[in-house]
């Protein structure tokens, strides 16, 4: 289920999809709702909790336009501006790059292999059109799995893909705590952000000045000694950062896995700190102004403890947006 | 204030209160806490009124808003869990 809610949490819409989340929807600038959906699989990624497998386009009725299928899917699907499909996938690496991955804890691999990602453009109709490999750009020596006790079933461990408006690509990796800028028709990496200062961030977004808006997770910083989450806009050239969030007392805000953020148009930050289900709103000088608690848990057979209320994306739309996803066939 | 309502709370309506959060939260029940420390893992043999989600008893669903200063809009999310 998608669901619109107003300031004050009342429900204005929803959204009925085929799958479960695999992992979020958003609504493109036609108004239409484009939705990553979960379909299992019996592999090491098709068990994992962020296994995609479909993406599709829906109007504001909940029909179904198109849907793609994509086994190896996980995490993020995007809508591009071609009208193609860009998919973040993944598979099990060859044993010579597997062999030369560095760092995490040895023997948590998956059956003695690792997997890494790559990414698919698709059309509509289901013709792969266009891939980029990272084990081809990405040095598994180098690039390394940052925490040293992680588990090695994944190097790379790609959670976001995002069009940039000149058509060139950005893509997070937790496991590296890495971001790059992939040039979209060399493939090669025209930029890279990694830790320090990064952490198993998430959602990495262009801004209309340029920079970008990072949700730094922080579960295992290289350069502080307490984990905790913060957002940062940084230079998207010269790595710099030019704004953060982060609590006085930093641990009262720490989302070791999913979340985001996104820049809202009077200024304000809208903030998803998602392993906890929490949205909450804050100004440039870090005063929250709106907080909301997604109260959706689950199925109410698992044990209360065991119930949790993740959410790995949350955007603002403005009346305008909505208007037009309203209209939207 | 705070001392009058502090002493209107005996330990008679503080349990009458634990049963009344239970049920306006719709959590199922035998039997209000009998003061034992040991806690089971699974909601199944829970022997008390209280949430044993830790989020849920902070408390859900709408929390704050500043108006004049919030940007105004509807907010979309999908939750995993469904």
């Amino acid at each position: 289920m998608v669901y619109l809610i107003d300031l004050t949490g009342k429900i204005v819409h929803t959204w009925k999809m085929p799958h479960p989340p695999g992992l979020y929807g958003y609504l493109t600038d036609k108004g239409t709702l484009f939705y990553n959906g979960k379909i299992p699989n019996d592999t090491f990624l098709g068990k994992a909790p962020f296994k995609g497998g479909a993406a599709l386009e829906a109007d504001w009725k909940g029909n179904v336009l198109w849907e793609v299928r994509h086994p190896n899917h996980h995490h993020d699907g995007r809508l591009l501006k071609n009208g193609n499909v860009l998919l973040l996938c993944a598979t099990e690496l060859s044993n010579d790059v597997a062999r030369k991955v560095q760092g995490g804890r040895p023997g948590t691999e998956e059956k003695g292999r690792i997997w890494a990602d790559y990414l698919v453009e698709m059309t509509k109709d289901g013709r792969t059109v266009w891939e980029w490999r990272s084990w081809e750009h990405l040095d598994p020596a180098k690039d390394v799995i940052t925490a040293v006790q992680d588990e090695r079933s994944e190097w790379t461990h790609g959670n976001a893909v995002m069009e940039l408006p000149d058509g060139n690509l950005l893509v997070s990796f937790r496991k590296i705590s890495t971001i790059i800028r992939i040039e979209r028709r060399t493939g090669q990496i025209l930029w890279k952000m990694g830790a320090p200062p990064l952490s198993g961030q998430h959602a990495p977004t262009p801004l209309p000045n340029g920079n970008i808006l990072i949700f730094d997770n922080g579960p295992h910083r290289l350069d502080e000694s307490f984990p905790f989450s913060r957002l940062i806009e940084v230079d998207s050239w010269t790595s710099e950062i030019v704004w953060k969030y982060e609590e006085g007392i930093r641990s009262n805000f720490f989302s070791p896995r999913i979340s985001n953020a996104q820049r809202l148009p009077n200024g304000n930050t809208l903030v998803n700190d998602g392993w906890f289900g929490r949205f909450f709103e804050v100004t440039s000088d870090g005063e929250v102004v709106w907080e909301y608690v997604n109260p959706y848990f689950g199925p109410a057979s698992k044990p209360a403890k065991a119930q949790n209320n993740n959410v790995f994306r949350v955007y603002r739309y403005t009346d305008e947006e909505i208007a037009r996803a309203r209209a939207a066939v | 204030m705070v001392d009058r309502l502090r002493a209107n709370i005996t330990r008679r309506n503080f349990a009458g209160m634990c049963i009344g959060v239970a049920a306006a939260s719709g959590t199922a029940f035998d039997s209000v806490s009998q003061g034992r420390g040991a806690q089971s893992i699974s909601s199944s043999t829970a022997k008390t009124a209280i949430d044993q989600n830790p989020i849920r008893r902070r408390g859900t669903g709408f929390r704050a808003l500043d108006a004049s200063r919030a940007s105004p809009g509807l907010t979309l999310f999908s939750p995993i869990e469904g």
